[in-house]
């Protein structure tokens, strides 16, 4: 496939102190939920409609932290197989939880990459978004470290989320727990009013289609 | 800037790189900000080791070990004085040690006795990618599993018009456009795909031939770039 269908989605959600106050788990996830479900404002559908592969490639090779250098083509081997067409191997399922054959391999990848297109977006949405890629921490949260093109002292901190289910709350509040746990560290270093949060989650549910959730957080003390 | 170093690392322009962090690190170092300093430490150390790999650096844990040193000095002579200032310094240098061991670790991995088996200096040869540089676009030449991979990058902040590129191209070079997006465009050279992209950046995988000519080629095309004032 030359090009993939992209629609996003965007939202707002105020940050406050209070969200950052608990250390327990579910507390976390409780607020969590809470950002997704009910504080999250000012629905806006983004200007996107599609992304070329080399676009994809170029994305997911600056972005994603395993190597992934054809994520294209095992997404069209996912869609296919996922339709019934056999593809190296005939599925074998053998019931081991999480080990399920019809899981791409690049789906996190594509995620990161998808996070990194659209926030670095400086022709279609430079007034919300126009993001610079300031380093990839290997193997912990967050996903991306980014900075604002009109102001290098205003950081980003992004997590990325992929699923290939339609519904992307799950996901979406995965990562903005993640967030939470990252701000909560993050504020004895550097002042929270600096840094927004950027929770993006992505569904690879409909064949040659990208569907995107950005959920950006505003802290407020 | 911090997106120069970036765009270096991504086009192999080690040097550039490490000149950039090893600048922010030191304004970080000076207006008194550990967390940016932690954050450009090791990158800036990574960037000097592959550029002085690529140079021929026979003993990369040694020369590691010496970036190391000089780093901790800085951060040690910038941070002495108050305790809470010193405190910070400590954190910084204890991390980038941990950092230093992870690279050391990894350069032992990589290039396990690389003078085993094989002439060194024809090694070396062999796997340094051809580098061009004019009027700030830098390119380079690498091996890539179908022949070549070329990258290449402009040593400033641009922003593309991807329109009126495609213009020029078209009149000028006889360029054949096959995909075009707000951000890229997919150029045909010599029945191969080039992508130029919005930032300046500028990829084309060929088949194997001649360095020196796709990297030329690459470097023109480049030249016929048209920027956004």
């Amino acid at each position: 496939m030359v090009t993939y269908g992209l629609q996003a989605v965007y939202r707002e959600a105020i940050l406050t102190p209070a969200d950052l106050q608990f250390w327990e788990q579910d507390r976390i996830k409780k607020r969590a939920r809470e950002i997704v479900t009910q504080r999250a404002q000012g629905f806006m559908t983004l200007a996107f409609s599609s992304i070329h592969f080399r676009e994809l490639r170029d994305a997911v090779a600056r972005a994603a932290e395993e190597l992934s250098t054809r994520p294209d083509e095992d997404l069209d081997y996912f869609w296919s197989a996922r339709r019934g067409v056999p593809t190296y191997y005939a599925p074998l399922f053998l019931g081991v939880r999480r080990k399920s054959y019809l899981r791409s391999a690049s789906l996190e990848s594509v995620g990161e990459g998808l996070a990194l297109h659209l926030l670095e977006d400086r022709v279609r949405h430079g007034d919300i978004f126009a993001l610079e890629l300031f380093c990839r921490p290997l193997g912990s949260t967050p996903d991306l470290m980014m900075y604002y093109r009109s102001d290098p002292s205003r950081l980003a901190l992004v997590e990325a989320k992929a699923t290939e289910k339609q519904e992307l709350n799950g996901v979406l509040t995965e990562a903005v727990t993640q967030l939470l746990e990252v701000f909560q560290g993050w504020q004895n270093h550097r002042d929270l009013r600096h840094t927004h949060g950027f929770a993006v989650a992505t569904s690879i549910f409909t064949p040659g289609t990208f569907v995107v959730s950005v959920l950006k957080t505003v802290f407020t003390p | 800037m911090k997106k120069i170093a970036l765009l270096a690392q991504w086009a192999g322009d080690f040097k550039t790189a490490q000149v950039e962090y090893d600048r922010l690190f030191t304004e970080s170092l000076d207006e008194g900000d550990p967390v940016e300093a932690r954050l450009l430490v090791t990158p800036g150390a990574v960037c000097e080791l592959v550029s002085s790999i690529e140079q021929g650096e026979a003993h990369p844990v040694e020369l590691l070990k010496e970036i190391i040193a000089r780093k901790e000095a800085q951060i040690r002579s910038r941070f002495a004085g108050k305790d809470q200032s010193k405190a910070e310094g400590e954190d910084l240098i204890r991390e980038m040690l941990e950092a230093g061991r992870q690279v050391a670790q990894a350069v032992r991995d990589l290039m396990p006795d690389s003078n085993a088996g094989e002439n060194r200096a024809e090694q070396h040869k062999r796997d340094t990618p051809l580098q061009l540089v004019s009027n700030e676009r830098f390119v380079s030449v690498h091996s890539h599993p179908r022949g070549l991979e070329t990258r290449s990058y402009y040593r400033a902040d641009i922003t593309v018009d991807l329109e009126a590129t495609k213009e020029r191209l078209i009149q000028q070079a006889g360029a054949t456009f096959t995909g075009q997006t707000d951000r890229m465009l997919e150029v045909e050279v010599l029945g191969e795909l080039l992508e130029i992209f919005i930032d300046g950046r500028v990829r084309w995988v060929s088949e194997p031939q001649d360095p020196n000519r796709v990297g030329k080629l690459v470097l023109e095309i480049g030249s016929k770039l048209v920027l956004r004032a």
